[in-house]
């Protein structure tokens, strides 16, 4: 054989030398053992710290808040889902950052949006809070509460007694017509109107949010009971033609 | 929705319809689209080089050397643009040590590396002779490098030739089903994929390999043409005329299976099939235009040039503007796939439309770059092994 | 040009015996160079071995967790989402994703079906008008477009890796950087992945991406470091619908068994033989 042929050779031995001193020097010594993977990197991804908390953990910090939100309805929703939102990748462990605006906040969840199953309790946002801040009526941890603690109606024709609610609203024909259909130009039909906006805007005059010197009256004259029936009898009335 | 988001420091691409929020940024780019178009070439190349050193077909004698070079040179760029897209280039070679064989890619590393072995030996055996006498001639450095390259052998006898042409015959012949496999897994790995519509067919590694010779055949004859103007050198137009024999019978086949592709794809019109159309009116309209017309028109022109026996100047200026045209129908074809391919989207209800980046890494500049580096690399291998003449024993090189 | 005798031979060495003496040469200087480079003698190539076996045994690399014990699977009600995204956000805290709208390992899409027409229009994250609504790339918000829309039907899917029992990106990673563990889970080792992208191409739910910051691929991992330790994926937590159900299929009282009891589940994309092991409830033939 020509010597070049020989030294050919022996240059393609050292590569075959080469490849497989490559193959047993640069394996990874945990490859192999459980398949084709480094077995090690499964305990360098499991080793990694847990971040989205246990609402249980904030129990010592916060005893009372943790209380209040266990028991509620509201228990669903986690501490992090509200108070890391915009979520803080650097926030330290222990603190729970007070979220600023419920009125950003809240309706993440709260508002009406096309998509979202009819159980969950959706509002529209401006006509609801009508720029009032959602914690000045619930209790973000106890939302069916207020913050005093008082237990809040949910507005609905369901729970409310169209009975007693048509004999109250006889106070209402004078200005606002026999059947819920205004006679007077700048008074409006409450015929079929929305018994949950009924409600807001009872409310509203009640704690003067909206404010009218004969509507005002009226409407601090009304128990919450009284304002939940006259507002299902009005929206079971058939509408004004 | 086609409001253009801009997210340093990438860039997502608009989109119609619907699409998963992962696929607006589109994972393969230009370098991707570069990469086969490169090993398309080398196949090429080879394929012609095989045919004067396998298959003895004389009439292809003058450019089989070039061709081999050409191969060679082509070969060493070609991972240059996948190491540029590795999110770790550093970690490639975990390729070789540790191959996934279920991945087409890991038989990349393999075939690759077996094939650059092979090309090297073959270029080495095919230049043996010019080498030894480069070797006794030339001083300095360029001188110690022909030296080293002889591996201290300076035996030209017709003994040590008559084992080089053995040798040479057996890589050719090896050569092939190397190069068949280094341009065929490109289109495996894109036909075997069932999550991309506009992939998944067994046809794509026919159609890469065929469409990779056009290619090959194409950037060839632009090579001679090219060198030989430069030079100022006779073009043989019996190795011209075989070049368009070559062309023209792998272009009509490349031509006869893409349609077949399409025209099967709209005959079941399975579900999907307006986001088909529209990507085919919208994103890759251009090209796809480019890729027929380009592949037509030269088809038509060589027909008439074989048919005709059309010499002379004439044959040379209409197979190089034919040959670049193909090349660019090519180009169009890898775009259209690659790109095609993730502009229409996984969810079969939206389509991409992608924009390539000008600089960076990912950009069209730097793609262009190492094509055209590829061809300067030709260059420098052609000053430094000249294959312009066969060597014959003992005979000194012209440089 | 005058021929010249190009010939300059060198002195004759090669007999055969010569030629394998000089074989047998080179090899042993290799092996012994070789050797003195790896640095490793045979006891201690037994060492590393025992050590290895001692590392990795068959009950999985983490102490105190046995990963033969658990077959791990999801469960998506898309009744009760409500599209408010808090998952999402969680998700990309917990697991350091990029905070952008290309990037992610959960998301939720919503498909709403107008009045008149037979297809749904299909949004997510990345829709520019959702992105607007978020205002900032921290957030994650669907928008109203639809308020004034004549709607007939809408419902939220949030959707994440499959964690397939045939995967087609394990199939076609080519280093082996990603894989199913004997629990059910496809994870990524980001210290071996090459960054090619061909898992991201391969998996057909657009569950992968590429991640900017580490330079590899990356996808949901079911929260692997959590649910080793006894907790549920960050997602399933932060959810307040209801909508994620999360755990073990060798448990009878699992979470998850008594969902896929008692709803009529099905997967995505069945037709790919992947055999994903997230099971959707409440969904049409228009997800996928």
């Amino acid at each position: 054989m020509p010597k070049h042929i020989k030294r050919l050779l022996m240059i393609l031995a050292l590569l075959a030398l080469a490849f497989i001193g490559g193959k047993w020097l640069f394996t990874p010594a945990s490859f192999w053992a459980y398949g084709h993977y480094r077995a090690a990197s499964v305990g360098e991804i499991a080793s990694a710290a847990p971040t989205y908390r246990d609402p249980a953990s904030y129990s010592a910090a916060y005893p009372q808040v943790y209380a209040t939100w266990s028991a509620n309805i509201h228990k669903v929703v986690k501490c992090q889902d509200c108070h890391l939102a915009p979520p803080d990748p650097q926030v330290a462990a222990g603190a729970l950052p007070m979220p600023g605006d419920s009125l950003k906040l809240c309706p993440i969840c709260h508002a009406r949006i096309v998509g979202r199953p009819s159980s969950m309790p959706q509002i529209d946002v401006a006509s609801h809070a009508q720029g009032k801040q959602c914690t000045s009526c619930h209790n973000p941890h106890s939302p069916l509460f207020a913050p005093d603690g008082k237990p809040i109606a949910v507005a609905g024709a369901a729970t409310a007694d169209t009975a007693a609610g048509q004999t109250l609203s006889a106070r209402c024909a004078g200005c606002h017509g026999p059947k819920g259909v205004s006679l007077v130009p700048t008074f409006p039909n409450l015929a079929c109107q929305k018994d949950t906006y009924l409600v807001a805007a009872l409310s509203a005059y009640q704690t003067g949010a909206r404010s009218n010197p004969v509507m005002g009256g009226v409407a601090k004259s009304l128990r919450k009971s009284d304002v939940l029936n006259v507002a299902g009898y009005f929206a079971s009335l058939p509408c004004a033609k | 929705m086609d409001a253009l988001m801009h997210v340093a420091p990438f860039v997502a691409s608009p989109f119609a319809g619907y699409v998963y929020p992962n696929e607006t940024i589109l994972p393969w780019g230009v370098l991707i689209v570069i990469y086969p178009y490169i090993t398309g070439l080398v196949a090429g190349a080879f394929i012609v080089s095989s045919l004067s050193h396998t298959f003895r077909i004389a009439r292809f004698e003058p450019v089989s050397r070039l061709a081999l070079l050409s191969a060679f040179a082509f070969l060493c760029f070609a991972p240059t643009p996948l190491l540029s897209h590795l999110g770790h280039p550093e970690r490639a070679f975990e390729a070789i040590w540790t191959a996934h064989w279920s991945s087409a890619f890991a038989a990349f590393g393999y075939v690759a590396g077996f094939y650059f072995i092979l090309l090297s030996m073959e270029v080495w055996f095919a230049f043996r002779a010019d080498i030894v006498a480069l070797a006794q001639r030339t001083q300095g450095v360029l001188g110690r490098f022909y030296r080293v390259l002889t591996l201290g052998s300076y035996d030209v006898s017709e003994r040590a030739l008559a084992y080089d042409r053995k040798w040479m015959k057996v890589l050719a012949a090896l050569g092939i089903p190397a190069a068949v496999g280094l341009h065929g897994y490109v289109g495996f790995v894109f036909g075997s994929l069932k999550s991309r519509e506009w992939w998944s067919s067994d046809l794509m590694p026919i159609i890469f390999l065929l469409s990779a010779v056009v290619s090959g055949v194409a950037a060839l004859v632009v090579i001679y043409v090219v060198s030989s103007k430069v030079r100022k050198t006779a073009i043989d137009e019996d190795c011209l005329t075989g070049l368009a024999w070559v062309l023209w019978s792998f272009l009509l086949v490349t031509m006869v299976v893409e349609g077949l592709e399409y025209v099967e794809m709209f005959y079941r019109s399975i579900e999907g099939i307006g986001e088909i159309r529209r990507l085919i009116a919208g994103p890759i309209w251009a090209g796809l235009t480019i890729q027929a017309l380009f592949s037509l028109l030269p088809f038509a022109v060589l027909s008439v040039l074989l048919a005709r026996r059309v010499r002379g100047r004439a044959l040379v200026g209409w197979m190089t503007s034919c040959s670049v045209l193909v090349m660019m129908a090519v180009l169009a074809m890898r775009w259209n796939v690659v790109i095609g391919g993730q502009e229409l989207s996984k969810t079969a209800k939206g389509v991409l439309t992608f924009t390539p980046p000008l600089w960076g890494l990912e950009g069209v500049a730097w793609a262009l770059t190492l094509f055209a580096l590829s061809f300067v690399y030709l260059w420098v291998l052609t000053r430094l092994l000249p294959p312009w003449e066969q060597a014959a024993v003992g005979a000194p090189v012209r440089r | 040009m005058t021929r010249r005798n190009a010939m300059k031979t060198q002195p004759a060495v090669s007999d055969r015996r010569g030629f394998l003496r000089s074989c047998a040469k080179t090899l042993a200087a290799a092996a012994v160079l070789f050797g003195a480079f790896a640095g490793r003698s045979l006891s201690a190539i037994a060492k590393a071995a025992a050590a290895a076996r001692a590392a990795f045994p068959a009950t999985g690399p983490i102490p105190g967790y046995d990963w033969t014990k658990h077959r791990w699977a999801f469960g998506v009600d898309a009744t009760k989402c409500i599209g408010c995204l808090r998952c999402a956000e969680a998700c990309k805290v917990e697991n350091h994703v990029p905070f952008n709208p290309h990037e992610f390992r959960t998301w939720v899409e919503r498909y709403v079906y107008l009045e008149g027409e037979e297809k749904p229009h299909v949004d997510s994250q990345d829709d520019p008008g959702d992105v607007a609504a978020a205002g900032t790339p921290l957030n994650y918000r669907f928008d109203d477009r639809y308020r004034n829309a004549k709607v007939e039907k809408a419902f939220f899917v949030p959707k994440l890796c499959n964690h397939c029992e045939n995967p087609p990106c394990v199939q076609v990673c080519p280093v082996g950087a990603t894989y199913k563990t004997p629990d059910g889970v496809v994870l990524i080792d980001k210290n071996y992945c090459i960054g090619c992208r061909y898992c991201v191409q391969a998996c057909p739910y657009g569950a992968r991406y590429f991640n900017e910051d580490t330079h590899t691929a990356d996808k949901c991992t079911w929260c692997y470091h959590r649910i080793t330790k006894g907790l549920n994926p960050a997602c399933v937590e932060a959810c307040p619908a209801g909508a994620r159900i999360f755990g073990d299929l060798d448990d009878a009282a699992s979470p998850i068994n008594e969902f896929i009891r008692s709803h009529p589940v099905r997967v995505l994309k069945p037709w790919t033989g992947n055999g994903p092991h997230v099971y959707y409830n409440g969904i049409d033939s228009e997800v996928s």
